[in-house]
């Protein structure tokens, strides 16, 4: 690589090129089009300065792109500055750098920028995959750097990466120390991320239909590692949300039960009291993939709450802030548990009975008659189950509702998946006056056996019912359990006909055994990655530091941070710090080893010695010495003056066996 | 070769007792392509190392004693015009020839000793405006009695420089001078040496000297060594790059002579005497600046930093 003058060797230029390529592709989708196309126009460009000598762009130019760039990213982003209109700047920075490049210098400052530019890449995934892919962009913008920056002559590609990877593998203990000790603060400040739109979920409020566009999702909604065996898929109704309000169409919380906007602030300590739990407990460690919305998903019901969460009067787990990154909580839980089996309130009753005066007068009126012919509440909610039962089917496509979706669904098309079920189920249960209300969330989940966790995706998602009985408090009612148990018991999948299935979100890994597995593996490997290394937060360091170095208090972590960086620092400026001394060939260093060890023993060279004098003063003086130093002496001619590389090896190594004892 | 270098040193020891380095750092200069400048009183056997190496490299020379009443076309040559052609014709002087011998160079007037100059160092002479190549390799040997000595013109500065070498012989060792008085005059012997070398493997070797290793660590000696020279205050001037040049040049045939493919220090030192004396400043070979020289090889570091003060 020429390095001699000012000038970038087109090789370097090309590798800087490619480079630039590999830390831009995973961007592509998040700046605009428009701007990648620019980046090849430019890259292009400055290709072309260097091989067909075309010339540089004027500054008038250069002005007139700036403002370009900046009119279009203003026009793009609609006057918006989140986070990817801030990154779309700095790509655009970085790419416009390009035709500006004309000294090594400029080159350092791209390839530094270049490091920044791979770290914004985390902003947007953060699977294995592309922690993989940040290690591939930075050893290539390393390898840049390390080309213009070697050392004179032709550098084959080979030793390149030779002298990338030990560089690489000299950064791991740095990195590794610094991973486990710097410490981790929370976000300083939030950058609205534009992508919430994108994320699909659970989302707060319920009106028919919702429900099939989740079902169509594959994807990730939370994973679930258990201290102990896993329970059976029955079990798992994981809540989130519970929805007590109704307009005749669409489910919502009610302001006592909306955790979105905060207004859900009831303190856990008085719904403890209300809370009567069984002696049984299952520890379990959920991550949830980020959802930008604040609910969290647990098991009822959960007998501590995590850090920073807080329970809704639903008995359901919010997070203080909504969850944009992947979060870790851990929770304890009963699966037998009582809640408010004492009564509710006035208010309350009052809430979970409310229907809107003119929706879905057949169900009222029939709601009202059954309850007549009942003997207890049990005995209505008997009955309506078995109408379930007996006369209900379960599709993803069930026909559209008119007006009255209740009335329609219950007495005509009786035909849908759990919303419609659970809906329709409350309703009724408040038309007899019944306190009922629906809870989301997702129901079962996919055990991956290799690790021996639980995969939840969208397409669990599930809509349930809870009513009031007295004296039992709020009871889990499943009407989809009473259409299809087998979507309770072994998943979605089973539950649908041929035709619906194709419906359901990932039905290719599905479908084939093989490439099922392999993807459990797959996400086996991103779970252990997500729970070591993406979560490894403050909480994750306190614990893994006091189990190391016992109880650790603040100050104690500090000294340790400043002790770890200090000899962080001083292991970097040593070199530093050694080159007040002129910068000596090895072989030099090595001779000048050789001549303390003979001083010590009272043979000092004089200055203008050479080594074939000093080594025969030597050898007059001590004549035992005298093979050794004449040994040592050759290799260090050939080394030194004959710029043999196996001398010097071989020098180095007689040097550090050489041990003159004084006579 | 080198073998033939070792024999055309014993060769030469047979007529030059007891002066092996001597020879050898001749050799040296003649092989980097060099000039060499003999200097010391006279009968100290400067004519006979001059008339052995012609012999030895097998040369065709020429030896011109030096007078004060020379003139340049005694040297070079002289047009004379022929009335039979009607034409001038080029008659060529002694110093068309390979090896030339210049005896007592300072014994003629400095007219004459320029007349030399472009000769040494162009390989061609110019006369009557017409420029005539000389034959290749083209050697200088000089030599001259001490300037002290009366009839003495001082060689200029300039054409100092144009010899690689300044050489002095000193006065033999007893044992080599019982030897002579027990032969008799070494120079009878001359004609008897046989031949040890040939005009195109001197060329072959000079290139050969040129492509000799010269590592980083030694280039580093030579620079502090002439930086020495040149902001040291023992020194009224210091070493041209063209003297620096010519160390490292004189070293590496050094080198070769000696039988190794790099130069060490010890290189440089054994030939910077003979290199750096009639260059830094004009003094006698034999007074202050001989000594100054040898501070220096001790002063300057060979191997950087690598002295505990």
């Amino acid at each position: 690589m020429n390095q001699t003058a000012n000038r970038i060797s087109h090789q370097s230029l090309l590798w800087m090129l490619i480079a630039q390529l590999i830390v831009l592709l995973p961007l592509i989708f998040e700046v605009p089009v428009w701007l990648m196309a620019l980046a090849v126009v430019v890259g292009g460009w400055r290709w072309g300065i260097a091989v067909r000598d075309w010339s540089f762009p004027n500054k008038s130019v250069r002005f007139l792109l700036v403002v370009v760039v900046c009119v279009g990213l203003l026009l793009s982003f609609k006057g918006s500055f989140g986070m990817q209109a801030m990154l779309s700047l700095l790509v655009a920075g970085f790419v416009l750098k390009l035709i500006e490049l004309k000294r090594p210098s400029d080159f350092y400052l791209l390839g530094y920028l270049a490091y920044f530019v791979t770290g914004t890449q985390l902003l947007f995934a953060a699977s294995l995959i592309s922690s993989l892919y940040g290690l591939v962009s930075l050893l290539a913008v390393t390898g840049v750097l390390l080309a213009i920056n070697g050392s004179a002559g032709p550098v084959t590609v080979v030793a390149q990466c030779k002298r990338l990877i030990v560089l690489a593998l000299q950064a791991l203990p740095i990195m590794l120390v610094l991973f486990l000790v710097v410490p981790r603060f929370g976000a300083l400040w939030t950058v609205p991320l534009n992508k919430s739109a994108g994320l699909t979920g659970v989302s707060d409020s319920m009106a028919p239909g919702d429900f099939s566009n989740l079902m169509r999702s594959g994807e990730l909604a939370f994973r679930v590692s258990f201290n102990g065996e896993i329970p059976s898929s029955r079990q798992l109704y994981w809540r989130a949300l519970v929805f007590d309000a109704f307009d005749g169409r669409t489910w919502s919380q009610s302001g006592f039960q909306d955790v979105q906007r905060g207004r859900a602030s009831t303190q856990w300590q008085s719904w403890r009291e209300a809370l009567t739990l069984g002696d049984e407990r299952l520890d379990y460690q959920v991550l949830l993939e980020p959802t930008a919305k604040n609910w969290l998903y647990v098991l009822a019901a959960f007998a501590e709450v995590p850090a920073d969460a807080r329970v809704s009067p639903g008995l359901t787990l919010y997070n203080t802030r909504a969850v944009n990154q992947r979060k870790q909580y851990s929770v304890s839980s009963a699966f037998n548990y009582q809640l408010q089996a004492e009564g509710l309130s006035d208010k309350e009753r009052e809430m979970n009975t409310a229907l809107p005066a003119e929706a879905n007068p057949v169900t009222k009126r029939l709601a009202q008659q059954w309850r007549a012919e009942a003997t207890s509440a049990e005995a209505l909610l008997e009955r309506l189950l078995d109408l379930y039962h007996q006369r209900f089917h379960y599709t993803l496509q069930p026909p559209r509702l008119g007006e009255h979706t209740v009335d329609e669904f219950l007495w005509q098309s009786q035909a849908g998946f759990c919303e419609h079920f659970a809906g329709s189920f409350v309703f009724f249960m408040r038309a007899a006056g019944i306190p009922a209300r629906v809870v989301v969330g997702y129901q079962g989940g996919q055990i991956n056996s290799d690790e021996d966790y639980l995969v939840v995706r969208q397409y669990d998602a599930h809509a349930w019912a809870e009513v009031w009985l007295a004296g039992k408090g709020w009871v889990r009612i499943d009407p989809t359990a009473a259409v299809a148990p087998e979507r309770i018991e072994q998943g979605v999948e089973y539950s649908l006909s041929e035709d619906d299935s194709r419906l359901l979100g990932n039905s290719f890994g599905r479908r084939f055994e093989f490439l099922g597995s392999l993807q459990l593996r797959w996400d086996a490997l991103n779970y252990r990655w997500q729970l070591w290394v993406m979560g490894y937060d403050s909480s994750a360091q306190q614990a893994l530091l006091s189990k190391w170095f016992g109880q650790i208090r603040g100050w104690q972590l500090a000294l340790l941070v400043i002790a770890v960086v200090a000899c962080v620092a001083i292991l970097l400026l040593l070199p530093l710090l050694r080159r007040h001394k002129p910068n000596l060939p090895p072989a030099e260093l090595a001779y000048i080893q050789l001549c303390r060890k003979l001083q010590r023993i009272g043979l000092t060279r004089n200055m203008g010695e050479a080594p074939r004098q000093y080594a025969a003063r030597v050898a007059r003086e001590r004549p035992d010495l005298s093979a050794d130093i004449d040994t040592l002496t050759a290799l260090f001619e050939r080394a030194s003056y004959a710029n043999s590389a196996e001398a010097l090896v071989r020098l180095k190594d007689a040097i550090r066996r050489f041990h003159p004892r004084e006579q | 070769m080198r073998d033939n270098i070792s024999k055309a040193c014993t060769e030469i020891g047979k007529v030059l007792l007891g002066k092996e380095h001597e020879v050898k750092l001749a050799l040296a200069c003649l092989l980097a392509g060099g000039h060499l400048l003999i200097e010391d009183l006279p009968g100290m056997g400067k004519t006979t190392l001059a008339h052995a190496l012609a012999k030895v490299l097998g040369l065709d020379y020429q030896r011109v004693q030096f007078t004060s009443d020379m003139l340049p076309a005694d040297i070079i040559g002289v047009s004379i015009f022929d009335a039979n052609t009607s034409q001038f014709s080029f008659h060529s002087g002694p110093v068309f020839t390979q090896l030339l011998l210049a005896d007592e160079i300072n014994r003629t007037t400095p007219k004459t000793q320029s007349a030399l100059l472009e000769a040494m160092e162009e390989q061609q002479v110019s006369i009557d405006g017409e420029t005539r190549p000389l034959p290749q390799p083209f050697f200088v040997i000089a030599t001259q009695n001490p300037e002290s000595q009366m009839g003495t013109f001082a060689l200029p500065e300039s054409q100092l420089d144009r010899f690689l070498m300044r050489i002095s012989l000193g006065y033999p060792s007893p044992e080599a001078e019982r030897m002579i008085f027990s032969g008799g005059d070494p120079r009878q012997y001359i004609p008897t040496l046989s031949r040890c070398i040939s005009a195109e493997q001197l060329i072959d070797l000079k290139r050969q000297i040129r492509t000799l290793t010269a590592s980083d660590s030694l280039i580093d000696y030579l620079q502090r060594l002439v930086y020495a020279t040149r902001f040291e205050q023992d020194f009224t001037h210091g070493l041209s790059p063209r003297g620096a040049l010519a160390l490292l040049q004189a070293a590496k045939a050094w080198a070769y002579v000696e039988g190794r493919d790099y130069v060490i220090p010890e290189d440089i030192q054994t030939v910077a005497p003979a290199v750096i004396t009639h260059r830094v400043s004009g003094a006698d070979v034999t007074g202050g600046s001989q000594r100054l020289i040898a501070e220096l090889l001790e002063r300057v570091d060979v191997v950087a930093g690598g002295t505990n003060s």
